[in-house]
């Protein structure tokens, strides 16, 4: 079983964009989504996933509409909004800058 | 830009749905959990579970399907609102399974509530409340003080101002209109009664809103310049009494202090001027000597008797008005250079006068300490009752919590239980306080005040005032009841039925403290409300060195029937004589002040035989006619009293009292001596010295006494004494004839000196019994509270108790150790109050009338009284704990 790892605050947002970002999506497919991605080393909690699709749809990032899964059932699904799409590449930009910087401070060692 | 248009439409879209269709995303978020919980099972029967591992296991990892349904909803803030109205109409239920509970915690907190409401209202109604004139909120009282000149005389309210210094105000004002008002008595031709009458200037009434319903206000040229024709404007209710509303009335006349005014208008019925007391009649400011002859006040720029009350400029703001004003009044001084104006500007309101509001601080205080002590008590009494029902309801709230409720959530329930209780209590306080207003208001006398227009019925402030008071006090009873609550252990709160309580010494300590709290409080205003009482008692058996009973004091209205100053002493000399041969009266004088009540007060200074004068100090004056001393009763210790001889001569005479004679003479006699009083008066020659006499007055400052002999009634103020033995209406027959025979129509009004008395000590009587009253209700609520958690606690101990019982424990030591369980936190609460009552009387020791603070009777008979109630409250129900049979009680649960 995936090891749990605790995200940073927001990050799972950040995620759950990502996640939309390659086409509307349920939820469940989401929290798989974010597992085959980071390759099992996140699992995301039912309790934290579904608040947060919930929070972002209240915030208008995302939408919701109902329609029918793989496997013939009715399911909501959540695809970007432009409002989203803009969070997204911000948030990347951001995430990167921070990623980054902090690369280099934890490589600083090795340069000297 | 656009996309953050969108978002804020899609936001409020969403929230309005949530908002609306409440039960359809309920289903929508139950169904797409379900979807993802049949997923993840789906996906372990694919690896190889069997279907109900696969469930199991789903289960165990994604937790409790209410939690997150509960915090999907918290991700969308509206549950916020929908909590809100949801939590209400389940305490609305609540209430109603159980209105015994929520009625008497309802009342508890409406008398807490009522009682603060109720003083707010009074206070807000003198001290704050716009006044009922158009437009209130740019009217100002402007206030000048000033300093630097004994010369100045004050009438009427402490921060008035000479008509000349008003009238240069007026012109050179340029952030405000200012108008000029003052009140005075007349005497109408055919009617006993006073008539109250406003002095005002031309612009006061069209400055006020006020509009006339028949002719006109007065014209600025009526009120520019003393003299000319006398004109008088009518109340609306004066017009309806004097002249049955008829209407034409303009251009009649009516005769006021002898004199004939003309009619020129009638105001309409809501005019009805700026000031507490209603007026009759209005006059021109300048007209003023009119009513008054020999005291022309409106040249004398050293006496202040014109209020000014004034209309902001729209485009000026608080700030530059005052600092005008501050300019502008000073300037008006110009003639007195030694003279300092200070100036303040404040909101228009009946009494919003500095000097007013710094004398009636410590009484306020005192009462609102007091309302606030009865809040606590109240508080303190449902936060009790709110612990014994959650102590009921651990069951409920225990299966809730393990259910997935977050604390917080439940938290804010039992929040919006005690607030929305202390709603319905803040209502039930409005309605109380109203009826106190009707009390109190009915209560005033105004017969001897007048007709007044204050104004006690709820306004949006008095309401704001209530709906915070209210919801502070649901906050603050309901919120440690509720954390307590919520403080449980699940598991043993699920087994048990609630009665046997595992966390029992932690909540019995909270209701413990609650009770002493209460008890505290209670002994505090108890304590107080008996040291008023004492001093109230005190007061009365007080030694004022002077006659305290069997003396009239009569009044007469001289000055509204034109007497001059001459004819008021001729008048008053032959009243005197013919009154001393009345059998019965053993004395008859004449005083400017009121005995044991008022006193002017003036500087005097020594003046030494090279004809300088020593330094100066306060006394206290005091003009009186001849026998004024053995009137009184009041002892002549060196040289004479005034006589007969001295009232007809002209020798500046005076009598000091023994204080001066000791203080400022070092011992030796001062009979001889001279003495200079005010400073301008020239030197008196002392004739005599009296013992020393007190004022009943609370703030009495104990000023020396200096008597000058009264002559030619410079105060036409003059007030007869007479000392009389038997029949007081005997008395009063006789003065009431003696009178009329000199003149008939002089009215005169008496009241004898204990009446006086009463007056005299009256704000510490009102503060006494206000502090009773309130006391007494604490005490109600804190021996309800005293039962209510005996009798919770026996209840809860009946097991216990029939243990105990069975295994041979007597009937006496059972009911002992209820009883001693029961009043530990009362005895604890005496001696905290003991202690805290004792701050508060040093606190108040100035209107004590020389009542010890710490006075053993008022602390000792209190405790004892408070103690004694708490018992008979403790005994009623732990009696039903020794009724206790142990074979029930043992198969009890």
């Amino acid at each position: 079983m995936p090891k749990e790892v605790d995200l940073l605050q927001g990050t799972l947002d950040l995620l759950i964009l990502k996640a939309l970002a390659l086409g509307p999506m349920h939820g469940f497919g989401v929290s798989l989504r974010l597992q085959q991605l980071s390759r099992d080393a996140l699992q995301v909690q039912q309790g934290s996933l579904y608040p947060a699709l919930h929070r972002l749809e209240h915030q208008a990032l995302i939408a919701s509409e109902w329609g029918i899964s793989d496997n013939n059932r009715k399911a909501k699904f959540y695809s970007l909004t432009t409002a989203g799409r803009e969070r997204l590449e911000r948030e990347t930009a951001e995430w990167e800058r921070l990623s980054g910087a902090i690369r280099l401070i934890l490589n600083a060692g090795e340069a000297v | 830009m656009k996309s953050t248009g969108v978002r804020v439409w899609d936001v409020l879209r969403l929230r309005w749905r949530s908002l609306l269709r409440r039960s359809r995303m309920e289903d929508e978020l139950d169904e797409e959990l379900r979807f993802h919980f049949e997923n993840v099972v789906g996906g372990y029967i694919r690896n190889g579970m069997t279907p109900e591992a696969a469930r199991r296991r789903a289960r165990l990892e994604h937790g409790g399907a209410a939690q997150i349904k509960e915090e999907c909803r918290d991700a969308r803030r509206v549950a916020v609102f929908e909590n809100v109205f949801r939590d209400v109409a389940l305490a609305w239920r609540g209430f109603l399974k159980n209105p015994g509970f929520a009625l008497t915690a309802a009342a508890t907190i409406a008398v807490g509530v009522g009682a603060n409401t109720a003083l707010f209202s009074l206070v807000y109604g003198l001290l704050l409340r716009p006044l009922p004139v158009r437009d209130p909120h740019t009217i100002r009282n402007v206030h000048v003080g000033t300093t630097g000149d004994g010369r100045r005389s004050q009438y009427g309210t402490p921060s008035n101002v000479s008509f000349v210094e008003f009238a240069y105000m007026r012109q050179h004002a340029k952030t405000a209109e200012l108008a000029g008002i003052a009140e005075t008595g007349l005497s109408r031709k055919g009617d006993s009664r006073p008539v109250h009458a406003q002095l005002v200037s031309d612009n006061l009434l069209p400055m006020i809103g006020g509009r006339p319903a028949l002719g006109r206000f007065f014209l600025p040229e009526e009120v520019r310049k003393p003299g000319g024709e006398p004109v008088t404007v009518l109340s609306h209710v004066a017009w309806r009494d004097w002249f049955g509303a008829s209407t034409d009335v303009i251009g009649k006349t009516i005769v006021l202090n002898r004199k004939p005014f003309t009619i020129v208008g009638v105001a309409d019925e809501t005019t009805t001027g700026p000031l507490l007391l209603l007026p009759a009649v209005w006059i021109p400011l300048t007209m003023q000597a009119l009513t008054r002859p020999g005291e022309v006040l409106i040249d004398d720029p050293n006496r202040a008797w014109v209020q000014i009350i004034a209309r902001r400029r729209p485009n000026a703001s608080d700030e530059e008005m005052q600092a005008e004003m501050a300019v502008i009044a000073q300037a008006s001084l110009a003639d007195h250079s030694t003279r300092r104006a200070n100036v303040s500007v404040e909101p228009g309101a009946f009494l919003n006068f500095p000097k007013i509001k710094s004398a009636a601080a410590p009484i306020v205080t005192i009462l609102f300490l007091a309302v606030s002590l009865v809040l606590i008590v109240a508080c303190a009494n449902v936060a009790n009752m709110l612990l014994a029902r959650g102590l009921a309801r651990r069951r409920e709230i225990a299966i809730r919590l393990s259910m997935g409720a977050g604390r917080g959530r439940l938290l804010q329930q039992l929040l919006t239980e005690s607030v929305l209780l202390a709603l319905i209590g803040g209502a039930g306080g409005l309605l109380l306080a109203e009826i106190a207003g009707h009390v109190l208001i009915a209560s005033l006398p105004t017969g001897q005040i007048g007709p007044h227009q204050l104004d006690l019925s709820p306004d949006r402030n008095v309401l704001l005032f209530t709906l915070l008071v209210a919801s502070l006090t649901g906050v603050i009873f309901g919120l440690l009841p509720a954390l307590n609550t919520l403080r449980l252990d699940l598991s043993p709160a699920l087994k048990t039925s609630g009665l046997q309580d595992a966390a029992r010494p932690r909540r019995q300590w909270l209701q413990n403290t609650l009770i002493a709290v209460q008890v505290a409080v209670c002994l505090v205003l108890l304590v107080n409300a008996g040291l008023l009482l004492r001093a109230v008692q005190r007061a009365f058996s007080m030694d004022t060195g002077q006659a305290t009973r069997n003396v009239l004091i009569a009044s007469f209205d001289l000055r509204q029937q034109q007497y001059t100053a001459a004819d008021a002493h001729r008048f008053i000399n032959t009243l005197r004589e013919n009154m001393n041969l009345v059998p019965g009266v053993q004395g008859v004088s004449v005083t400017s002040v009121r005995p044991l009540f008022d006193q002017c007060g003036s500087v005097a200074s020594l003046v030494g035989r090279d004809g300088n004068s020593g330094s100066s100090f306060k006394t206290s004056c005091n003009e009186v006619g001849p026998d004024y001393f053995q009137t009184m009763k009041i002892p002549i210790l060196f040289g004479r009293e005034f006589t007969r001889a001295d009232a007809a001569g002209d020798e500046k005479l005076a009598i000091v009292d023994e204080s001066i004679a000791r203080t400022k003479f070092e011992g030796h006699n001062p009979v001889g001596e001279r003495i200079r009083i005010g400073g301008y008066d020239g030197d008196y020659r002392i004739v005599g010295v009296a013992a020393p006499v007190r004022l009943l007055d609370a703030t009495n400052r104990g000023l020396p006494q200096v008597y000058t002999v009264m002559r030619g009634l410079r105060n036409t103020e003059a007030k007869m004494v007479i000392r009389y033995a038997g029949s007081i209406e005997t008395v009063i027959k006789s003065l009431q004839h003696a009178t009329g025979a000199l003149d008939g129509n002089v009215s005169v009004s008496t009241e004898r000196i204990e009446e006086n008395a009463m007056q005299a000590v009256a704000p510490v009587r009102i503060a006494a019994s206000a502090t009773s009253a309130l006391g007494t209700v604490g005490m109600v609520l804190a021996c309800t509270g005293v039962y209510g958690v005996i009798a919770f606690a026996v209840r809860r101990r009946r097991r216990e108790v029939g243990i105990r019982m069975a295994l041979g424990a007597s009937r006496a030591r059972v009911l002992r150790l209820v009883l001693w369980q029961g009043l530990k936190p009362v005895a604890a609460g005496i001696v905290v109050g003991l202690g805290l009552a004792a701050w508060g009387a040093v606190l108040i020791r100035a209107i004590l009338y020389g009542v010890s603070p710490f006075d053993p009777i008022a602390f000792g008979a209190t405790a004892l009284l408070l103690a004694g109630v708490a018992l008979l409250a403790a005994c009623l129900p732990a009696r039903d704990a020794i009724r206790v049979d142990p074979a029930i009680t043992l198969r009890y649960d």
